[in-house]
């Protein structure tokens, strides 16, 4: 078992290094773009200001001498400097990670929530009209953009009920129920997609181990149908669904970049957006960093929950 | 619109340029708000009697004095937080260094004064930290300033409370000027001899040369005066909100790039009485004009900027009012006069015939644009009457343009037209632009392929800067006035500083007129003089200028002594206007 978590940690190393890579190679791409950024178009490219922009990204470097510095200072915990608020970026990165984290959670549960039941409902009534309803809204969910969706919604509940999320962002620990409100919304909408998904997956999961020889057995015992979904059927069908929440996860961090946008979020998949609208370059190369450090580590903890639930997968 | 305030006499005439454009043959759209804002006012209840567009009720000349709003006769109320939603809010808070609105009036104009400001209903210079205008001797060289005695920097380290002294208004703009600041305004002053701090409240500017515009720069939304303290820091002066320390009325509180920014009164008082009437403001970012909307229909800010099509929503709603004012910001097609063929003046000059300006005010700016010359209707005070705009080139009948367009280009040896690229970004707009200017170029044979950088404006101002394009659907933003409008993008001295003829137009007449124009302090002498110019840039142009905007603002009806400006005067909402419960 420990083998296995360190071959996929040992796994994971080289994707990292590879987005480094890219991340890195980004401003080198068009250096003088980030000393134009910081001085403003029309700077004097001999100037001495200009000089220190490039000395402190490291521009006057060799690429591969910069580039092993700079995989140094990433382990050593430093991600860089905002040009905009001059903070360092993990310092600025660190409470906006909780805002995503916490959207992309919530979004999950109602994917959970939602998905499964209905998932498993539609196939209990497999071919009959409630599933045929439930298949066209999961359809429905899978092929409207939730950011229409979330705009659209907006709108209404704007109009008609006169109420939107707040749009002042309050910590939950500041404020539970305010935090919630702000939260609920959006994180509904961005699950709806992948609800989507978990309902169908787990409904044609759930088929699948209603078709085997032992749930059979279980009818032919004669025991109740709740027993025979829920205690006999229901575990089976379910561990494939870990696998789809794990991607989901990844793709929620994605979503999230929308989301945090149209309803004022301070996440970091708006701090990404900002950061490249404003070409403030360190918080874009931490944010992408981050993001591709959650996937590989979502990731693993997919595979390793795997392997926990069902053993066969350690081979 | 019986109304002698500034803005209503505006779009009285702004009536009467779009009945002169209709007579020939096409829609003026600047009248669109015109017609929004007529509507609406006859449905004010707030009891000012003008609370709709583009109508005011005082100013900063008419500040409630002894507690009473001249306007209504009701007692302002100090009370209240200001609440706006808009942005983006995200640049950098050095406000010497910034070209992004929202740090300046937004966030600056409410902690800080300039030494002149302007005066938002009639658009001249006023005495902010200066006691009294300045007195400038007979050769117009020699500017001195007497400061406010009363004025005094924010109980806050490194000024603790002191006096607003002659030495900070030095350093101020020495800073300004000091190319390693990298203040796009920098060049505003290239001018300035010398700055010499006399005595503690007095400060005197020696000039090389007569500078009509000098305040007029000062009062420009940037170039508040901040400590000696912070400006000898130098280029890296103002990093966070603890180097954000102002003589205004309010102290910056929090300040998130990309998110909000707030401030409070500031708790040592305020050293003008009878003005801010807030308890503090807050500002939340958000650029998607829907979610703005929302959150003032739900009563979660105070006020917005919209765009006209969704301002019409709010025009016969009696909770709201609508302010607007043509923005200083012209639409442009920029031509490469080092590229072929717009070396030759006949092809921009068919180019500027050929452009439809009325389906740019129509599709871009959703019924909100406003017919220009080379200057925007902004800079009220300069621009060309409207009769003699109406006979001008552009400005007349399609018909007339499109056949004196075609024989332009014949003349200049492309009767069949020609092929090429026009350079635009999904930024601000431009990309519309592009979408209205190529079908109206086609119309007189030139076919032009869209190139589109992206979403990054700057991509395509650094292209601009380099000359590395040929055509390009931009903008510029820059101040009401004819220096900061005709003179930076119109004079051949590029890449002087300060410069943006990004087109490098190069036209020795208007050189000389340009210049002259500079150094004219009488008033009746240089407006005749700018008046010739903008006839000149029409009948020769460098830049093809579009046309403006109109800024909409929807504002809860609660909110008292409201202006209307396009964007440069924040201190109105922090100084004037306050909310009646």
């Amino acid at each position: 078992m420990y083998q296995f978590i360190l071959r996929r940690i040992l796994l994971a190393i080289p994707t990292l290094l590879v987005v480094s890579f890219i991340v890195f190679s980004m401003i080198r791409l068009d250096p003088e773009s980030v000393v134009a950024a910081r001085l403003g178009e029309g700077y004097d490219p001999d100037s001495q200001a200009a000089d220190d922009v490039r000395a402190e990204y490291g521009l006057d470097q060799p690429f591969y001498t910069e580039y092993v510095a700079y995989l140094g200072r990433l382990v050593s915990g430093d991600w860089g400097k905002s040009s905009i608020s001059f903070k360092p970026v993990l310092e600025e990165m660190a409470p906006k990670i909780g805002v995503t984290l916490e959207l992309s959670l919530l979004a999950v549960f109602f994917s959970v929530v939602i998905g499964v039941p209905v998932g498993v409902f539609s196939a209990m009534r497999q071919d009959r009209w409630p599933d045929y309803v439930l298949r066209s809204i999961a359809i429905f969910g899978l092929s409207v953009p939730g950011f229409l969706i979330a705009t659209v919604t907006l709108a209404l509940t704007a109009y008609y009920l006169d109420w939107i999320p707040p749009i002042r962002y309050t910590s939950i620990r500041e404020n539970p129920w305010h935090n919630f409100q702000q939260m609920a919304l959006p994180a509904f909408i961005l699950s709806l997609a992948t609800s989507a998904s978990v309902m169908r997956y787990s409904r044609t999961m759930m088929l699948d181990v209603l078709r085997q020889d032992y749930i059979r057995t279980a009818w032919a015992k004669g025991l109740r149908e709740r027993v025979v979904i829920f205690r006999h059927a229901l575990k089976n069908a379910l561990l494939p669904v870990v696998t789809v929440l794990g991607l989901t996860m990844a793709l929620l961090v994605g979503g999230t970049l929308i989301f945090e946008q149209i309803f004022s979020l301070p996440g970091i998949g708006y701090w990404l957006v900002f950061s490249v609208i404003q070409r403030d370059f360190a918080p874009v190369q931490g944010v992408t960093l981050f993001f591709a450090l959650a996937v590989v580590i979502i990731n693993l903890v997919v595979d390793i929950s795997y392997t926990v639930l069902d053993p066969r997968a350690r081979r | 619109m019986s109304s002698s305030k500034y803005w209503d006499r505006w779009w009285e005439r702004r009536a009467n340029r779009r009945r002169v454009l209709l007579s020939g043959g096409t829609a003026a759209v600047g009248a669109a708000g015109f017609a929004l804002v007529g509507c609406g006012g006859d449905d004010d209840d707030n009891g000012n009697g003008n609370g709709n567009g583009g109508s005011t009720n005082g100013g900063t000349n008419t500040t409630p004095q002894g507690g009473t709003d001249p306007q209504t006769g009701d007692t302002p109320q100090p009370s209240g937080t200001y609440t706006f939603i808009g942005g983006p809010i995200g640049g950098n808070l050095d406000i010497h260094r910034t070209n992004t609105p929202l740090e300046s009036a937004g966030l600056w104009h409410w902690i800080g004064n300039f030494l002149m400001r302007f005066n938002v209903e009639n658009y001249e210079p006023e005495p902010d930290l200066a006691a009294a205008p300045p007195e400038i001797t007979d050769d117009g060289l020699t500017v001195t300033f007497k400061l406010n005695p009363a004025a005094k920097w924010q109980d806050r380290a490194p000024v603790s409370g002191r006096n607003v002294t002659a030495e900070d208004v030095k350093w101020t703009f020495d800073r300004i000027r000091n190319p390693d600041t990298g203040s796009p305004r920098g060049g505003n002053y290239a001018n300035v001899e010398s700055i010499d701090a006399i005595d503690e409240e007095t400060v005197q500017f020696k000039l090389k040369s007569p500078q009509a515009d000098l305040l007029r720069a000062m009062s420009d939304q940037y170039d508040l005066i901040i400590p000696k303290e912070i400006a000898e820091r130098g280029r890296d002066a103002i990093q966070g909100i603890e180097d954000c320390i102002g003589s205004g009325a309010y102290e910056v509180t929090s300040y998130t790039a990309g998110q909000s920014m707030e401030v409070k009164k500031r708790a040592d008082g305020y050293w003008k009485p009878n003005t801010a009437w807030w308890d503090g403001a807050r500002w939340t970012h958000q650029v998607d004009n829907q979610q703005k909307s929302n959150a003032l229909k739900t009563g979660q800010v105070l006020a917005t900027d919209l765009p006209a099509d969704l301002v019409r929503e709010y025009r016969d709603n009696k909770d709201f009012q609508i302010l607007f004012a043509p923005n200083p910001t012209r639409e442009c097609l920029l031509l490469n006069h080092e590229k072929e063929p717009y070396n030759d003046p006949r092809v921009r000059q068919a180019i500027w015939r050929a452009v439809n300006r009325e389906l740019v005010y129509e599709n871009v700016f959703a019924g909100g644009g406003i017919p220009s010359g080379p200057m925007s209707p902004a800079a009220a005070n300069w621009v060309l009457p409207d009769d003699e705009l109406g006979k001008l080139p552009g400005f007349r009948s399609r018909d007339e343009d499109l056949k004196e367009a075609k024989e332009l280009l014949a003349a200049a040896g492309h009767a069949d037209g020609f092929e090429d690229v026009m350079m635009t970004a999904t930024a601000f707009l431009t990309n519309l632009l592009a979408d209205q200017l190529v079908p109206a170029l086609a119309e007189v044979g030139i076919r032009m392929t869209l190139e589109n950088v992206g979403t990054d404006f700057n991509v395509m101002l650094k292209r601009e800067v380099e000359g590395s394009y040929n055509a390009a659907a931009t903008l510029f933003l820059s101040g009401p006035y004819p220096d900061a409008q005709l003179f930076i993008y119109h004079h051949s001295d590029f890449p002087a500083t300060g410069s943006r003829n990004y087109g490098r137009y190069g036209n020795p007449q208007m050189d000389e007129m340009l210049v002259k124009q500079r150094t004219l302090l009488n008033q009746a002498e240089r407006e005749a003089l700018i008046d010739d110019i903008q006839v000149e840039l029409i009948n020769n142009p460098g830049p093809i200028w579009v046309g403006s905007r109109i800024q909409y603002y929807v504002l809860s009806s609660k909110l008292q002594n409201t202006n209307p400006h396009p964007f440069l005067a924040g201190y109105d909402e922090a100084e004037s206007v306050w909310l009646k419960s």
